[in-house]
C-alpha cells in the first residue's frame, strides 16, 4: 500500500508502524521509551500529526479529525494514511512531556551514572528542556514545602542494591517499560497505579535472577546500572603501585566502541584502556571460549610469576558484557566491567587524547 | 473477614487460566484482607503467570490489598455531592483525632485515605471505617463513629 | 415531575426485584419471546437501527451501528459486555436499575446478545454495588429456571451464559479496553485502537460493550418497534448537589439541563443562590445559569452548585480523582494529573505563582492532546472550564 510522509509517498505493508515505515526511509523519528521488543507509546515522542483521514466507509466508527497527534511507534498503517513529522503541535507535544519527565530529573545530571550517556538527557538537550516548570527550585520553596516535597518524592521510590550484578535505583525510572519487555524471566512488572507507579519486582524483593544483563542494557536512563564499587575501581586504576590486567571478552570491544561513540573519537579500545591505567590487556579469542576462569585464574599465579609480580598488587577486570560474572567475583577475579562501565570511566577521565600511549 | 477454607481451596473454584486471574485474586483478599507474597506465588504457580505478573495486576485495583491493612482503615468519598456535603470538614475532624493526614502510611494503627466516588450520592457524606459505610456523616458525627473504633 | 412515558424505571418500587414472578406479572420476558418467537437478529437490528438509541453511558455513539460492525464479523465466537461499571462520580443509575428491576436489564442483555451471536455475555459490576450483586445474581438464577437463560432458551435454537463480573476499584475500568483488559486478569489498561472491539475484543473476539442504561431500554424497543421510540426516548437523570430532590429521574431525552433543575431536581434548596452546574460527572463541563437552556449531554449526571460552595475545595476534589485514578502508563496522563493536583493543592484561595499559571496551561493542553486514551482530556475539562467560566485564578 501507499501512505503519504511529509508530502511524499511511500511504501507500506500491512501490520508494519508508522515508525517502521520512517525508519526504513531515513526518516527521523525521536523516542524515548521505544526499542526494538518495547513500543508502547507511552512516552508519547515519537508523535506524528495526522492531517486528513484515508479512509471512511465501512470503518465508520472512527472519527479521526486533522491535526490529531499519532503515537508513530504503535499505530499500523493504511491505505491512504497522510501524515507529517515536524510541526508546532509536535513539538509542544515533545517539549510539554519531556518537561514533565524533566521535572523529576532537573538538577540530578552532574553526579548521575549516566551523564553524558542518557537518553533523555539527550533528548533534553536536543528540545532545550532546562525550566523547572512544574517543580519549584530549591531557593523557591519554604521549608516545610521542601520537606513535603521531598518526602512526597521519596515515598515513591524503590532503591535495591542487595543483588551483585545490577543497581537499581527507581527516582531515576521513565517508566518506559523496555526492562519489562525485554526480560526473559519476567522479573519485572508496571506495579501499582497513576502517579504511584512504579518498575520493580514484586513485593520489592531483592532481584534474584540469573542476571544476563538485558535490562540494563536497554535502560535508557540510570534506573538499571551495573554493579560495582565505581570509587574503588577509578582508584585502583589510578594507584601506581597496582598491577591492572583488562581481560577482554569477545565481541565486547564493537559494544564499547557503541557506547562511546558520543564521548570520544578515539576507537582504539586498547588504546582506551591504556589511557584508563590498565597496564596489561589480555583478549580472548575463539578458542578460549570455555575457558574464562582458567585465564583469568592464571594472570595472579602464573603470570604473576613470570612478570615477578606480587599477585596482592594486581587487579583483574574482565571487561565484558557478562555481568552474572559480578556475582562470582573471587581472589582471582576483582572486577567485571561492561561496557557501559567502560564509558563511563571514559567520560570521567577527561579528554582522551589520540596517540598518546603510557607504558 | 469470613475465611472461605485455605487459599488452595479458593484456588480450585477457578479453572487455572490467566483469565480468572483477577477473580481469584479477589475472591482471596475477601478471605484474608491482602494477598501476602506467600499467598501471591502459590496463585502464580496456580495460573501459572510470572510472581512479577501477579504482583502488578493486584497492586493496580483499589479493592486487593498487597500489604496488611492497618488496625483502623478509614476511607472517606470525595466526590463532588460528598464535597459539597462537607466531607473536607469531615476528614480535617479525623486527622485532628489522630493527628495524621489523609493519605499517609506513619501512623502505626490508623490509615485515612480519599476515595472515589462509591455511587451513594443522595446517602452522603459517605465515610468507611474498617469496610462499613456510614450515610450522612457530619463532622460532629464522626466522633460518636470514631469513638466506637478509637479504643 | 414531567409527564413522560417511563421506559426504564416504569416497575421501580412497584415490584419486588428479587421475585421474577412479579416482573413476569406486569408482562415481563415478553419481548424475549417475541424475539424467540416471531424476530430473528437481523430484524431485532432493524428495530434498534430505527429507534436512534444511542449510547447511555456518556460516550452516545449509535447502539445499531456498533451491532452492525460486530454482527458483520466471520468470527464464531462473539462477546456481549454490559457496562455496568459506573464509577464517574455522582453517577448511580445503573446501580439503581440494577437493584430496583434486574430484570429489565437481564431480558435487554439476552436479546442483544443473542442479537449479536455471542453465546457468552458478562456483566461488568461496579465492584463497590453489593446489593446490585446480589439482586442480578438472583434475577440470573430464577432466569436459568425459567429457560430466559442457558441452553435452548425457551426451547429455540439459542443458548446463553451471563457471568456476573465484579470490579476490583479502578474508574478506567469503564473504559471498554481497560475493561476488556480487566476481564483478561490483566491491570487496567486501555489497549490501543485500532482494533476496536468491534473487530478484535475480548480475547481478540468482535465484542459489543453496552452500557446498562442502553441495554435496559431494548425490551420495551423490541415490543413497541423502533419507530415507536423515537418519540418516547428518555434518559435516566442523576440530580445531586443543592436541589430539593436529589436522586435518579427518567426524563425525555431532548429534556434541557434548566427543566432536568427545576421540574426533576424541584429547584434549588431554600436560601441557597445558583451558581454552575456540572454536567456529566467529574469530567463534565461547567454551565452557568444563562447556558442551561440546552439538552442534556453526557451520563447523565448533573451537579448542581450553588455560591456557598468552596470552589477550591471542588478542584482539590476534581483534580484529586484523576490523579488517583490515572492508570498510569502513559506520560502525559500519569504526570500530568499528578502535577495538577499539586497545583490544585497551592491554589488554597485563588492565589497562584506564575509558574505554577504557565505550568497550568502546558499540563491541561497535553492533557487534552497528547494522552494514550480520553482520560487525559476528561482530567482536564472541569479545570479549564473553571478558569475560564468561574475567574478561579487571581
Amino acid at each position: 500500500m501507499q501512505i503519504k510522509i511529509n508530502n511524499k509517498k511511500y511504501a507500506a505493508k500491512t501490520g508494519e508502524t508508522i515508525f517502521q515505515v520512517c525508519m526504513r526511509n531515513g526518516i527521523k523519528v525521536p523516542t524515548l521509551c521505544g526499542s526494538k521488543d518495547s513500543h508502547e507509546g507511552l512516552c508519547r515522542i515519537c508523535v506524528v500529526e495526522l492531517v486528513e483521514t484515508g479512509r471512511g466507509g465501512k470503518d465508520a466508527l472512527k472519527c479521526v479529525s486533522t491535526g490529531k497527534l499519532l503515537t508513530s511507534c504503535n499505530t499500523k498503517v493504511y491505505a491512504g494514511l497522510t501524515i507529517i513529522t515536524e510541526s508546532e503541535n509536535i513539538s509542544k507535544a515533545r517539549r510539554i512531556n519531556l518537561e514533565l519527565l524533566w521535572a523529576d530529573h532537573a538538577g540530578k545530571c552532574a553526579t548521575c551514572k549516566k551523564n553524558q550517556i542518557c537518553e533523555l538527557q539527550k533528548l533534553a538537550q536536543e528540545y532545550k528542556i532546562e525550566n523547572f516548570h512544574f517543580v519549584p527550585r530549591r531557593g523557591e520553596m519554604t521549608n516545610s514545602e521542601e520537606q513535603k516535597l521531598l518526602r512526597d518524592n521519596w515515598s515513591r521510590v524503590v532503591v535495591e542494591n542487595e543483588n551483585p550484578c545490577i543497581s537499581r535505583n527507581s527516582e531515576f525510572c521513565v517508566e518506559c517499560r523496555r526492562c519489562i519487555n525485554i526480560c526473559p524471566e519476567h522479573k519485572f512488572g508496571f506495579n501499582h497505579r497513576a502517579g504511584d507507579v512504579v518498575v520493580g519486582t514484586p513485593y520489592e524483593k531483592v532481584l534474584d535472577c540469573s542476571f544476563c544483563g538485558k535490562c540494563v542494557e536497554v535502560c535508557p536512563v540510570a534506573a538499571l546500572t551495573d554493579q560495582n564499587d565505581y570509587a574503588k575501581i577509578v582508584e585502583n586504576l589510578n594507584d601506581l603501585k597496582k598491577f591492572s590486567v583488562a581481560i577482554i571478552d569477545l565481541g565486547i570491544e564493537e559494544k564499547i566502541q557503541a557506547q562511546l561513540k558520543n564521548i570520544t573519537q578515539e576507537k582504539n579500545v586498547e588504546k582506551i584502556l591504556i589511557e584508563l591505567g590498565f597496564e596489561k590487556i589480555i583478549k580472548f579469542t575463539e578458542k578460549d571460549e570455555n575457558k574464562e576462569d582458567e585465564i583469568i585464574e592464571q594472570i595472579k599465579t602464573d603470570y604473576a610469576r613470570k612478570e615477578k609480580i606480587d599477585p596482592k598488587n594486581i587487579c583483574t577486570f574482565f571487561v565484558s558484557s557478562k555481568i552474572y560474572k559480578k556475582a562470582q567475583k573471587n581472589k582471582y577475579l576483582d572486577y567485571v566491567l561492561s561496557e557501559r562501565e567502560v564509558a563511563r570511566l571514559v567520560r570521567d577521565k577527561g579528554k582522551i587524547v589520540a596517540g598518546k600511549v603510557k607504558r | 473477614m469470613q475465611k472461605s477454607g485455605t487459599i488452595e481451596k479458593i484456588l480450585l473454584e477457578f479453572d487455572p487460566e490467566a483469565k480468572n486471574l483477577l477473580l481469584a485474586l479477589k475472591k482471596i483478599n475477601a478471605s484474608f484482607g491482602y494477598i501476602s507474597e506467600a499467598d501471591a506465588g502459590k496463585v502464580a504457580d496456580y495460573f501459572e503467570l510470572p510472581l512479577a505478573k501477579v504482583y502488578e495486576t493486584a497492586s493496580f485495583y483499589d479493592l486487593i490489598e498487597t500489604k496488611k491493612t492497618a488496625n483502623l482503615e478509614i476511607k472517606v468519598c470525595s466526590g463532588g455531592d460528598c464535597v459539597l456535603g462537607n466531607s473536607a470538614e469531615i476528614i480535617r475532624e479525623i486527622e485532628n483525632y489522630f493527628r495524621i493526614k489523609a493519605g499517609d502510611e506513619f501512623h502505626p494503627k490508623v490509615r485515612l485515605e480519599k476515595i472515589s466516588c462509591l455511587g451513594r450520592c443522595a446517602e452522603g457524606p459517605i465515610v468507611v471505617v474498617n469496610g462499613k459505610a456510614y450515610e450522612k456523616v457530619t463532622k460532629s458525627s464522626i466522633y460518636e463513629i470514631l469513638d466506637k473504633y478509637a479504643k | 415531575m414531567l409527564n413522560n412515558l417511563k421506559i426504564i424505571t416504569e416497575h421501580w418500587g412497584k415490584i419486588n426485584p428479587l421475585r421474577i414472578g412479579d416482573y413476569l406479572n406486569v408482562g415481563g420476558y415478553s419481548a424475549l419471546g417475541k424475539f424467540v418467537e416471531k424476530m430473528d437478529p437481523q430484524k431485532v437490528l432493524e428495530e434498534v437501527k430505527l429507534s436512534g438509541l444511542t449510547g447511555r453511558g456518556g460516550a452516545g455513539f449509535s447502539t445499531g451501528a456498533k451491532w452492525e460492525l460486530v454482527m458483520a464479523q466471520k468470527s464464531k465466537e462473539k462477546y456481549f459486555i454490559c457496562n455496568l461499571d459506573e464509577s464517574e462520580p455522582g453517577t448511580y443509575k445503573d446501580r439503581m436499575i440494577a437493584e430496583n428491576c434486574p430484570q429489565t436489564l437481564l431480558e435487554g442483555i439476552i436479546i442483544s446478545a443473542l442479537t449479536i451471536g455471542a453465546k457468552k455475555s458478562y456483566i461488568y459490576l461496579n465492584g463497590s454495588y453489593a446489593k446490585a450483586q446480589e439482586t442480578l445474581e438472583r434475577a440470573i438464577a430464577q432466569a436459568k429456571e425459567h429457560k430466559f437463560l442457558g441452553a435452548k432458551i425457551l426451547d429455540s435454537k439459542y443458548s446463553l451464559e451471563i457471568e456476573i463480573f465484579s470490579g476490583a476499584g479502578a474508574y478506567i475500568c469503564g473504559e471498554e479496553t481497560a475493561l476488556i483488559n480487566s476481564i483478561e486478569g490483566n491491570r487496567g489498561e486501555p489497549k490501543i485502537r485500532p482494533p476496536y472491539p468491534t473487530e478484535a475484543g475480548l480475547f481478540d473476539k468482535p465484542t459489543v460493550v453496552n452500557n446498562a442504561e442502553t441495554i435496559a431500554n431494548i425490551p420495551w424497543i423490541i415490543q413497541n418497534g423502533g419507530k415507536k421510540y423515537v418519540k418516547n426516548a428518555t434518559k435516566l437523570f442523576v440530580l445531586g448537589g443543592s436541589v430539593k430532590n436529589r436522586g435518579v429521574f427518567e426524563a425525555p431525552i431532548g429534556t434541557t439541563i434548566k427543566k432536568a433543575i427545576t421540574e426533576l431536581g424541584g429547584g434549588m434548596q431554600k436560601g441557597k443562590e445558583f451558581w454552575f452546574a456540572q454536567v456529566g460527572g467529574a469530567s463534565g463541563h461547567l454551565f452557568l445559569k444563562k447556558e442551561l437552556n440546552v439538552p442534556m449531554t453526557g451520563s447523565g449526571a448533573i451537579l448542581v452548585v450553588d455560591k456557598t460552595a468552596n470552589i477550591y475545595d471542588l478542584l482539590l476534589a476534581w483534580t484529586g480523582f484523576f490523579r488517583r485514578e490515572s492508570c498510569g502508563k502513559c506520560v502525559p496522563c500519569r504526570e500530568g494529573t499528578f502535577r495538577l493536583h499539586e497545583i490544585a493543592e497551592r491554589l488554597v484561595d485563588g492565589e497562584i505563582a506564575q509558574r505554577d499559571k504557565e505550568a497550568l496551561e502546558d499540563i491541561l493542553w497535553t492533557l487534552e492532546n497528547t494522552t494514550f486514551c480520553p482520560l487525559g482530556k476528561f482530567a482536564a475539562v472541569a479545570v479549564r472550564d473553571a478558569i475560564d467560566k468561574l475567574g478561579i485564578l487571581k
